[in-house]
């Protein structure tokens, strides 16, 4: 079983990256957890101290807090689940070997537990030393608090063990629908990015106002108080480790080691369910008659089937593509507000034109990132990169359909926001259409270098993104300090993001240049898997 | 057996090998390698695992650049002409390589949109073929993610004939095909070279290359290191896995 567990832990976390991008990857990881948890008490401990006064607020509000969190690590906890026990290359590798289901189950049970421990420490442990802290608790507190995660595993994992089979067969269905798939990957990213508005909004309120108080009434607050009588489980157990009620004890180990035995339940049938059905599917699908098309349509198609049936590509490039205008307006419109109000518009004005710059910066970040899930050009092609080598079509044709699907995709998108940002008033017409422009550079070279890294892919190893990544923020952070130092010099606003504009595009045309002669003898280079 | 066997001094060679030279950083892996293969004739190239029998065909159909050398196809050079050279052949490699994200006949689709198959051709090729592999045209519609290792080997095997090349190159074609596939593209092989056109295959499988092939090459060090008509000299098919065993140093 413990080999089966260490197999668990190195499909998770086991990856083709090298060493130093390991090491590389794990500080940024390290660095983004340590940033959050700072953040999450940080506002926890603010929050807490402005209504420690008000009796029950504290408790309350932590019930809150947990509760978030809870959900979120049940929703890890679900998607654990789904990677662990429906992971057909698994299944086929233990389905002939001499490992019984018990065997199995116990392993990814027991991985499931370490990952949820793990989790619920990193983000819950800090919320009860700040907690503690703030109300003197004695150092028994702490050792206890310790057993938390323990408490909310059988809760939380039961539920997402319920959950984990429906929504394996939902995700297989979507997958074979094409629009399906594409209409829920948007509208899960539209009320992310409500969910995101209506937060970023109580930042700004925060931030902007400087005024907790207002975000708390008497009102808001006794709505806390009685929300955490439904906040279950979270309220039983606070009753539990905070209170020190016992009689809540019994009732929350039946409801939650119920809920574990009844997921766990349909967990085992799944997995058994599972490991009997074939892959084929078969689709009664009329034979439709063929129509001779263009070897330009032909490969524009297949670079459409590669993308459209990618689940990746659509949840993490297409999805957010169609969301960037909104995002893009919940974002600018809130700095906007931010550097416009309070201390901080004393700052910013220190530098003319600041906020057009950060508005056009935003958009390039926005830009660039997104565009990220979309340059796995090669990679994509895996073992048929033989066909882009052995098709009569040049390779120019074919690395030019290659990224001008995404990179057309992202200007439509580009364009749209613009035009959002324009009407709602947010940005004027000019700032828009430099915007615009400034983007689109940075899209064309963040594009080019990542064929070129695509294209340097050697001996199976993963592609190296440290260039294209170095560019992504490296032209955007060159361009707004131009700006900012043209600025000083009084010129007006729309010269210095011109000025910013020309020395991004010298900077972008040197990598550019070096592709476009290169490129042939990459191509050629380019090993084709056996 | 070829209708030309005895005439291929008189017939201009369809696949010409001229000192081709390949390495791997310091690794030297064809040295110098000469080769003329002809129409109408089943040419099998063999050697021992690693020696270089896929390196050459992928130079061959242009998918490895080459240290020096030249390679022809029907008189285009891969590398000074390498679309009307990517033109003559239909090329099967040991792996399948066709895109799971499709369905076999949206692959097959863009296989002949790219190689300007008429509409008719296409339909009346598909058919066949599909019919002659045993391929269920129902399948079709599925994705090839779907597909069995042998499904993907026979989807491959119709779209490199969908076009109806005159150089039909296939490594190791009978991986993961079941025994009646098998015997279905020997005899395929068969008669593709009885109609004057070129096949060029590599396999493990002795017993394959010496029943069907009309020449056969053995690879080592780089170069061919023998060449046997198979035709001019029948007892060599009985004899072949010997002197594959002797160029290796391996006889008992």
């Amino acid at each position: 079983m413990i080999n089966l567990l260490i197999k668990d832990f190195r499909l998770m976390f086991g990856n083709k990256q090298s060493a130093s991008q390991r090491i590389i990857s794990g500080i940024f990881s390290v660095l983004f957890f340590v940033a959050f948890i700072v953040i999450e008490v940080f506002l926890f401990r603010t929050i807490l101290k402005t209504i420690k006064d008000i009796k029950y607020a504290s408790t309350a509000f932590l019930t809150v807090f947990l509760l978030i969190t809870t959900i979120f690590i049940t929703i890890g906890n679900l998607f654990q689940a789904k990677r662990l026990f429906f992971d057909a290359k698994d299944i086929e590798q233990l389905s002939n070997r001499p490992v019984s289901n018990t065997q199995i189950i116990m392993s990814k049970l027991l991985y499931l537990f370490l990952i949820h421990y793990a989790t619920s420490l990193m983000f819950e442990y800090p919320l009860f030393v700040a907690y503690g802290l703030l109300a003197n608790k004695m150092p028994m507190f702490y050792y206890l608090c310790l057993f938390y995660p323990v408490a909310t595993f059988f809760f939380s994992m039961g539920v997402a063990l319920l959950l984990v089979y429906p929504l394996w067969l939902f995700t297989k269905f979507i997958k074979r629908h094409f629009w399906l798939e594409m209409s829920v990957s948007l509208v899960l990213i539209c009320g992310l990015t409500i969910v995101y508005s209506y937060v970023l909004d109580i930042f700004i309120k925060l931030v902007a106002n400087n005024d907790l108080l207002s975000l708390f009434s008497q009102e808001s607050i006794n709505g806390f108080i009685k929300f955490q009588n439904y906040a279950f489980p979270v309220n039983f157990l606070v009753d539990i480790f905070f209170n020190k009620h016992a009689r809540a004890l019994f009732p929350y180990l039946c409801i939650s080691l119920g809920v574990f035995a009844l997921g766990l339940s349909v967990a085992i049938f799944a997995f058994g369910d599972v490991r009997n059905i074939s892959s084929s599917t078969t689709v009664n699908q009329k034979e439709r008659p063929y129509k001779s098309t263009s070897v330009t349509t032909a490969l524009i198609k297949k670079e459409f089937s590669l993308i459209g049936k990618n689940s990746d590509f659509i949840f993490s490039y297409t999805g957010l593509l169609i969301a960037q205008p909104l995002l893009l307006y919940f974002v600018t419109k809130s700095m906007n507000t931010v550097l416009g109000s309070g201390t901080i518009q004393y700052f910013a004005k220190l530098v003319p034109g600041l906020v057009d710059y950060v508005d056009i910066l935003l958009m390039m970040l926005f830009t660039v990132i997104i565009n990220q899930g979309a340059n796995s050009y090669i990679t994509m092609e895996e073992r048929t990169i033989k066909n882009m080598k052995t098709i009569p079509v040049p390779f120019g044709k074919q690395l030019f359909i290659k990224v001008a699907i995404p990179f057309g995709l992202s200007t439509v998108s580009l364009i749209v926001s613009c035009l959002v940002l324009w009407l709602t008033k947010t940005i004027t017409l000019q700032l828009a259409l430099f915007a615009f422009l400034i983007s689109v550079v940075l899209l064309f070279v963040f594009q080019i270098i990542s064929l070129w890294e695509e294209l340097s892919i050697r001996h199976g190893k993963p592609r190296t993104s440290s260039m294209s990544t170095l560019f992504a923020y490296l032209l955007p952070i060159v361009y707004a300090v131009t700006a900012i130092i043209l600025s000083y010099t009084g010129l007006p606003t729309a010269v210095t993001i011109l000025g910013g504009l020309g020395v991004i595009t010298v900077i972008g045309a040197v990598p550019v240049i070096i592709v476009f002669t290169r490129a042939n003898d990459l191509f050629l280079s380019l090993e084709a898997i056996n | 057996m070829s209708v030309n066997e005895n005439n291929n001094q008189t017939k201009t060679p369809s696949i010409v090998i001229t000192e081709l030279h390949k390495s791997y950083g310091k690794k030297q892996v064809l040295k110098g390698l000469n080769l003329e293969v002809f129409p109408g004739e089943l040419f099998g190239f063999i050697g021992k695992n690693g020696i270089g029998k896929s390196t050459t065909i992928d130079c061959v159909i242009g998918s490895k650049k080459f240290n020096s050398g030249t390679i022809t196809l029907n008189g285009y050079d891969i590398k000074a002409e390498p679309l009307l050279a990517k033109s003559q052949f239909g090329y099967v490699a040991s792996e399948p390589s066709c895109y799971d994200v499709m369905t076999g006949y949206e692959y097959l689709e863009f296989i002949a949109s790219i190689y300007n198959v008429s509409e008719g051709d296409f339909v009346r090729n598909m058919r066949y073929l599909c019919n002659r592999l045993k391929l269920d045209q129902k399948e079709l519609g599925n994705r090839i993610a779907n597909y069995s290792h042998g499904m993907k080997q026979k989807l491959c095997l119709v779209g490199s004939l969908l076009y109806n090349p005159s150089i039909w190159i296939l490594d190791e074609p009978t991986v993961g095909l079941d025994i009646m596939a098998v015997e279905e593209l020997k005899r395929m092989m068969r008669e593709y070279a009885n109609h004057g056109k070129t096949v060029f295959v590599t396999s493990h499988n002795i017993d394959l290359v010496s029943r069907l092939c009309d020449r056969v090459a053995i690879i080592n060090e780089g170069q061919v290191a023998v060449l046997y008509d198979l035709n001019k000299e029948p007892n060599r098919r009985l004899h072949l896995s010997r002197a594959f065993m002797k160029i290796y140093g391996e006889e008992e």
